[in-house]
């Protein structure tokens, strides 16, 4: 059977970082496998602006920023299987994978990188009642569809949901001739920045109805129109408030989830918040050897933070390979007042960046960390969060005295 | 008059209050000196990058991602669409490549492209 010092599921900006890294720390059998025909992850379809800003110090393209990991890998002996299928992991590090080059094969790894990135949310997920009908995709399918497949997935288009990818596809709808109706959101606010707000919808007129929901799809073999309401504070629908859209197609950009199934069979242990598995500062999850990063591991807003945690995760598997073993202690890192989720979830070494998402917009507050006991161990006057960003706090922490901590906000 | 705007020029997406008064242009809400010279540009001649894909002949992917080297005026974008949309570049090609250049528009390759065996 074929071994490896590394093995990095996902060939995106996560794994490529973190077989770079490792191979760069020493590691002599580096493999990425990938299920797509080349590198690059879900950046080759991300082709607008954007990314980039913190590790070049300029805004590329998805594709650009993608390349210039790629260029990297081909300069080194990292093995890449394009084309291939991760089937099956076991506790013995065990992977069995499939690809029309390679048949099934059973490949072993010392150690085992998860970076397969993220699903989305589907229209059953939310459950829109109505037809089931054709030109319902969600918003990551359609630039799949228009921007590597050169097919546009429809001429009448509403959007549900507000978040970037919504809003980058409203965009890219409109430049390719589309009729983009309308987007709606279920917040209060929207979920993108405000920067696509301006530059995806304003410059093309595209109107944002905030509060609104769609509570019905119309169509027959194809969707023909929608119906949609406006959602009260709870974002129940308010009766009495419907209209009707004629469109050909829906998207929807309802949430992102990483994708666990492969962890699951391990018994690797998962956070409801993130929905990830519990990672600690050095991208391990709960079971030796077994490192997360990426998507997979939480959903991202910026791939800078993304390389930079694939390469946390490649440092660390190198140093497992090379049997440089830190000491540690565990602490442990909970959610509290205010906090939807912080990762990671447990912290070994006492300098360490907490990233975390508030759970509604808050204006002023005090960010506060507080021991098992409840004591304030720590504040910080904090103003402007929202729910749409990821925050982050860097820590200098007395690990040997504490067993768990909160991070937590209370509102000024 | 003051104007709002949002600065798109970084990911904080300053709120700005824009006024012209005289031949003078004040700057409110901008956290940094970029904003101020986004919103200059915003009121006399707005310009914007766009990024769209290009058919490929002969390449391991149909259509190559490409960007404008350059912003273009904001009236422009669609005449810039209508050339893209006739464009067709031969694999291999090349990250940062120009595709296509005039007077007007300058589009590079976003990554390569290998030629199909």
């Amino acid at each position: 059977m074929m071994k490896y010092d590394v093995i990095v599921i996902g060939g995106g900006p996560a794994g490529m970082a973190a077989a770079l890294k490792a191979y760069e720390k020493g590691c002599e059998k580096v493999l990425i496998i990938e299920r797509d025909k080349r590198l690059g992850g879900i950046l080759n379809q991300c082709i607008h602006h954007g990314f980039g800003l913190q590790t070049f110090k300029e805004e590329l393209t998805g594709p650009t920023y993608a390349q210039r990991y790629i260029d990297r890998v081909n300069d080194t002996t990292i093995e890449v299987f394009l084309n291939t299928m991760v089937l099956d992991i076991n506790c013995e590090k065990i992977v069995t994978l499939l690809s029309p080059k390679l048949g099934k094969l059973e490949i072993c790894g010392e150690t085992i990188i998860f970076a397969m990135g993220c699903r989305e949310r589907t229209r059953e997920a939310i459950t829109i009642p109505g037809n089931r009908c054709a030109g319902i995709y969600t918003a990551g399918t359609a630039q799949y569809l228009l921007n590597v497949e050169a097919c546009l997935p429809g001429k009448d288009v509403i959007i549900l949901g507000s978040g970037d990818i919504g809003l980058i596809m409203a965009r890219r709808l409109t430049l390719e001739g589309a009729n983009v109706k309308a987007v709606f959101e279920v917040m209060d606010r929207p979920g993108g920045l405000n920067r696509n707000i301006a530059q995806c919808l304003d410059d093309y007129g595209i109107p944002l109805y905030l509060n609104h929901t769609v509570t019905n799809i119309i169509g027959d073999k194809r969707i023909s129109a929608i119906e949609v309401a406006e959602v009260d504070r709870n974002r129940r629908p308010i009766a009495g408030t419907e209209k009707y859209y004629e469109c050909d197609t829906l998207l929807l950009s309802v949430g992102l989830i990483p994708e666990v199934e492969l962890l699951r069979k391990i018994g690797i242990q998962l956070d409801k918040t993130t929905k990830g598995p519990v990672i600690n500062d050095k991208m391990e999850t709960s079971v030796e050897g077994f490192y997360a990063c990426g998507n997979v591991a939480y959903v991202h807003d910026l791939v800078d933070i993304v390389t930079i945690e694939g390469e946390i995760a490649g440092h660390n598997a190198a140093k497992y390979v090379n049997k440089e073993l830190d000491n540690t202690s565990n602490v442990k890192v909970g959610n509290g007042n205010l906090i939807s989720m912080v990762v990671p979830q447990i912290i070994t070494n006492k300098d360490t960046i907490l990233r975390y998402r508030v759970s509604k917009f808050i204006k002023k507050a005090k960010l506060k960390i507080l021991d098992a006991q409840g004591n304030e161990k720590y504040t910080k006057n904090v103003v402007n969060l929202t729910p749409a960003e990821m925050h982050h706090l860097s820590l200098n922490l007395d690990t040997s005295f504490t067993e768990s901590i909160i991070l937590s906000l209370e509102e000024i | 008059m003051i104007k709002k705007m949002i600065c798109i020029v970084c990911p904080n997406g300053c709120s700005m209050e824009v006024e012209k008064i005289n031949n003078e242009v004040f700057v409110r809400g901008n956290l940094c000196p970029r904003g101020k010279e986004y919103a200059i540009n915003e009121l006399i001649s707005p310009r914007r990058n766009i990024a769209s894909t290009v058919k490929v002949k002969n390449g391991v992917i149909k259509v190559v991602p490409v960007y404008t080297a350059e912003k273009i005026g904001k009236e422009k974008i669609f005449t810039a669409m209508e050339i893209i949309r006739n464009l067709e570049v031969e694999a291999p090609v090349l990250m940062d490549e120009i595709v296509y250049s005039d007077d007007y528009l300058i589009l590079k390759a976003s990554c390569n492209v290998e030629r199909r065996k």
